[in-house]
């Protein structure tokens, strides 16, 4: 009797349950942060989330923000939601968040994620605000698992690559893409550039040194029309790079939507492999 | 009967651009009379009444009312003795002709009451014959017509001296008569007027004195008869000129032939 | 010419209705019962929020009109406006390096002060470039030179923004708004409007006796010198004080004498405070618009303005070839 209730007790204690002053009406105003939140947290503690996150070419939960309710990010439905809980990124409008603090409304503050580590990190963070830490744990765990699975194979030729997307913006050396790109095996022509963040590539810089691997940034075909492709430019034409879609929202938001992007980068690796063995064995 | 007044410039010097435009003028105009400043283009007409008025600084020398300089003068107190009608007449906004003349009260708003304004504004507008106008938009007039409200504005002034800068230019001959005839009954009230005019045969109609300048120098300074010699005339302006008495009208014309040969 | 009497009040009724449209519209709605205890929420909405962001659209419209009517009657030039003098632009550039230093959600009151500053740093180069005894023209370009500093400045800012997320909170503070501006920003601005509407309306005179242009107007006993000066620095603090707190709001100092001038004469004393006026209420109707314009998210309000001073230049560009032929 005693051993099945110590069972029973060590049962209880691992399923994640929210303590009872976890926050219960949990406000973001951030994309990126919505598609941690969703993962944390059951959508009835969902006060709402942002409109930007039902935005199909940026959103990674595009189809279920459609089902959430949202906010335009102002202030006055921020405080008719009654919230306990706010999180917003450092470029949230300034005057927003003052007049958040000025109701006494708290608010917790999210920098633009620069590295893999940073993205883990606050996806820890937000686990412990909405009092999910197990499931924030297992979170991290999926990603690592999933990147885990994508590193390049020991003895595996390293490619070079770039990011070339939307206004021709690449991600540069300090980039959550970066790390994950390091990891699978591609090196960044950005990086060795010194282009840090996300600024644009000149195209002389592709042109001159085309790296092996180009992922272009690609809108969906949710979008409608092929003549929406980005890259337009006749130069581009000649660079003899392997192309690969690379969604521009992976551009826009880490966190859980690091799995699909390293998924992306380890097949664009493992096509290039092919095509050099295909093209060695003529 | 106004107090006699005296407007004197005592070594008037003024350069600009390395040039010597006034040099070392001395000259005196008194009130109750109107007096002509002639002189070719570039002769420094405007500027001399420039510096009368105290809108143009000296290089040197002074300009005393009544003995005071007028750099002492506040610039308020100034305007209340003087009024002066730049040459070109700017007129920047379509406001009405009543608006445009009570401009002139400017130097006496904390003098003068609302009702003394406009009793002035409309004596004003009485003596030049602008009433009939007094709601009309200033830009719907004609040159002419504008001409006799800017007159308006600085009769509306009431103050002891008017210098002019070329009032006549744009007006017809029978309004530039009109304007003369009220300049002369101003000074005949004992108010000084001082004019340029670059019209010889006007300024020796109607002014009592001229001062006749030429390359920065006063050349000729007396009654119009006196001044505007032949001699001086060649000189100056380069032109034979005759003058003559046409006995029924009374006061003696001049009359130019034309350049001077040689 | 009695209709002239009528201007103001009508003006003035105007303002009125449209503070409180400016008061009742926005996403959330308000019942008539806010006032009871039981609507806490929506008492905070109505005197955190939405008052706050009326009476700022009062300051500032009028900030704007005024500053407008005064460079118009100044430079004698219908096409003159707040701007032309470069401090807006100054202004902007404060605030916007607070943005970039990371210092402006500090506390509420380092962005409009950061602008303010900007805005005093403007006046002062101003006051360096154009000399104390500066002609019309003068100052004007040196207003040029200082707004071109400034756009420069902001441009670098922007390409040297950390991401493209950073560069994009800067554009959005620079399109101009006044969504979720609150007591603070009033308490900031409003004094400064204050004092530079007394320095403008100071020199009232100067401006009607410009009419005659710049030697009649010094024959009228008008210091002009000082007329410039204090011109300036009232058109200065009262666009600073706006641009610090709003952003860049244009066309509003530009289209509300233009619209006046007919209805109130052309003097341009009397043009001053019925612009004031005017300049509210074109303001509290442009943020009155923004919150009712479909789609979502507010459009911002300097873009609203945007998009009424191009039809506003067009009617003017066709009046004048009408008069023309």
């Amino acid at each position: 009797m005693k051993r099945l209730l110590l069972a029973l007790l060590t049962l209880t204690a691992a399923i994640p349950h929210a303590r009872a002053d976890a926050p219960q009406r949990i406000v973001s105003l951030n994309q990126c942060l919505d598609a941690v939140l969703v993962e944390l947290v059951p959508t009835e503690r969902i006060a709402a989330i942002s409109h930007y996150s039902r935005d199909p070419l940026r959103s990674p939960i595009a189809e279920l923000a459609q089902r959430l309710p949202i906010t335009y990010e102002s202030a006055e439905e921020i405080v008719a939601l009654r919230p306990d809980l706010v999180l917003a990124s450092r470029h949230s409008a300034i005057p927003t968040r003052n007049a958040l603090r000025r109701v006494g409304i708290h608010y917790e503050l999210f920098d633009v994620a620069f590295s893999l580590d940073e993205s883990l990190a606050q996806i820890r963070r937000i686990a412990a605000l909405v009092g999910n830490t197990a499931g924030g744990e297992a979170l991290v765990g999926r990603i690592e698992h999933a990147i885990e699975a994508a590193r390049l194979p020991p003895g595996a030729r390293r490619l070079t690559a770039a990011v070339y997307s939307t206004g021709g913006n690449t991600a540069g050396a300090n980039t959550v893409t970066d790390d994950l790109m390091q990891i699978v095996g591609l090196d960044n022509l950005a990086a060795r550039y010194g282009i840090r963040t996300h600024q644009p590539l000149q195209l002389e810089l592709l042109v001159a040194a085309p790296p092996d691997l180009l992922l272009v940034g690609e809108i969906p075909d949710a979008a409608g029309t092929q003549a929406a492709r980005i890259v337009q430019h006749r130069a581009l034409r000649k660079v003899p790079s392997l192309r690969w879609d690379f969604p521009v929202r992976f551009m826009y938001c880490s966190g859980p939507t690091i799995v699909e992007e390293v998924v992306a980068l380890a097949a664009a690796r493992d096509a290039l492999y092919a095509t050099s063995r295909r093209q060695a064995a003529r | 009967m106004k107090v006699a007044s005296k407007l004197c410039a005592a070594d008037l010097t003024f350069e600009r651009g390395g040039r010597r435009i006034l040099d070392s003028i001395g000259v005196q105009f008194a009130s109750g009379q109107v007096t002509a400043v002639l002189g070719p283009n570039g002769a420094g007409k405007s500027t001399l009444l420039g510096c009368m008025a105290g809108l143009l600084r000296a290089s040197h020398g002074t300009v005393d009312l009544d003995g005071t300089p007028l750099t002492a003068l506040a610039a308020d107190e100034r305007a209340r003795c003087m009024a002066f009608l730049p040459q070109i007449p700017e007129i920047s906004w379509p406001v009405d002709v009543a608006t445009l003349v009570a401009l002139g009260r400017i130097p006496f708003r904390h003098r003068a009451s609302d009702a003394e304004n406009e009793a002035a504004v409309q004596r004003a507008m009485q003596a030049t014959r602008t009433t009939q106008w007094s709601q009309r938009t200033v830009t719907t007039l004609s040159g002419g017509e504008r001409a006799r409200v800017l007159l308006a504005r600085v009769l509306a002034g009431e103050s002891n001296w008017i210098l002019a800068d070329e009032p006549f230019a744009g007006l017809d001959p029978a309004h530039q008569f009109e304007a003369a005839d009220l300049l002369r009954s101003l000074a005949e009230l004992g108010r000084g007027v001082v004019l340029t005019i670059h019209d010889l045969a006007l300024a020796a109609r109607i002014a009592d004195r001229v001062v006749v300048l030429h390359r920065g120098r006063v050349v000729a300074d007396g009654a119009p008869e006196a001044a505007l010699t032949p001699p001086t005339l060649r000189e100056v302006y380069g032109i034979d000129a005759q003058w003559f008495s046409v006995r029924e009208r009374g006061a003696p014309l001049i009359a130019i032939h034309g350049r001077h040969a040689g | 010419m009695t209709t002239r009497r009528w201007i103001m009040p009508s003006l003035l009724a105007l303002v009125m209705l449209l503070a409180i449209a400016s008061i009742v519209v926005g996403r959330i709605v308000l019942g008539w019962n806010v006032w009871l205890d039981q609507d806490a929420i929506g008492r905070t909405i109505l005197l955190e929020l939405r008052l706050p962001r009326a009476l700022l659209g009062i300051a500032i419209g009028a900030a704007l009109g005024l500053a407008g009517a005064a460079m118009q009657g100044y430079l004698r030039n219908p096409l003159a406006d707040p701007g032309t003098l470069g401090v807006s632009s100054m202004a902007a550039f404060g605030a916007v390096l607070s943005i970039f230093f990371g210092i402006a959600d500090l506390q509420p009151w380092i962005l409009p002060a950061s602008g303010v500053a900007g805005a005093m740093v403007g006046m002062v180069a101003l006051f360096l470039l154009a000399g104390v005894t500066a002609s019309a023209l003068t100052l004007v370009l040196s207003g040029v030179i200082l707004s071109s500093i400034a756009v420069a400045g902001i441009a670098l800012v922007l390409s040297l923004s950390p991401s493209p997320w950073a560069a994009g909170e800067i554009v959005r503070w620079l399109l101009g708004a006044l969504a979720d501006r609150s007591l603070d920003d009033l308490l900031i601005s409003t004094p400064l409007i204050a004092i530079g509407a007394v320095l403008i309306l100071g020199a009232r005179r100067a401006l009607d006796a410009l009419t005659l242009g710049e030697a009649g107007a010094r024959s009228l006993g008008i210091d002009l010198g000082r007329a410039q000066w204090q011109l300036a620095g009232g058109v200065g603090l009262v666009v600073g004080a706006s641009v610090a707190v709003s952003g860049i709001i244009g066309f509003v100092g530009l289209v509300v004498p233009h619209l006046l001038r007919p209805l109130v004469g052309a003097k341009p004393s009397a043009l001053l405070i019925p612009s004031a006026v005017g300049g509210a209420a074109l303001v509290l109707a442009g943020d009155v618009v923004v919150r009712l314009l479909p789609g979502g998210s507010e459009v911002q309000l300097g873009v609203v303005m945007s998009l009424i001073g191009a039809p506003f230049f067009f009617a003017l560009l066709y009046s004048m070839r009408r008069q023309v032929t």
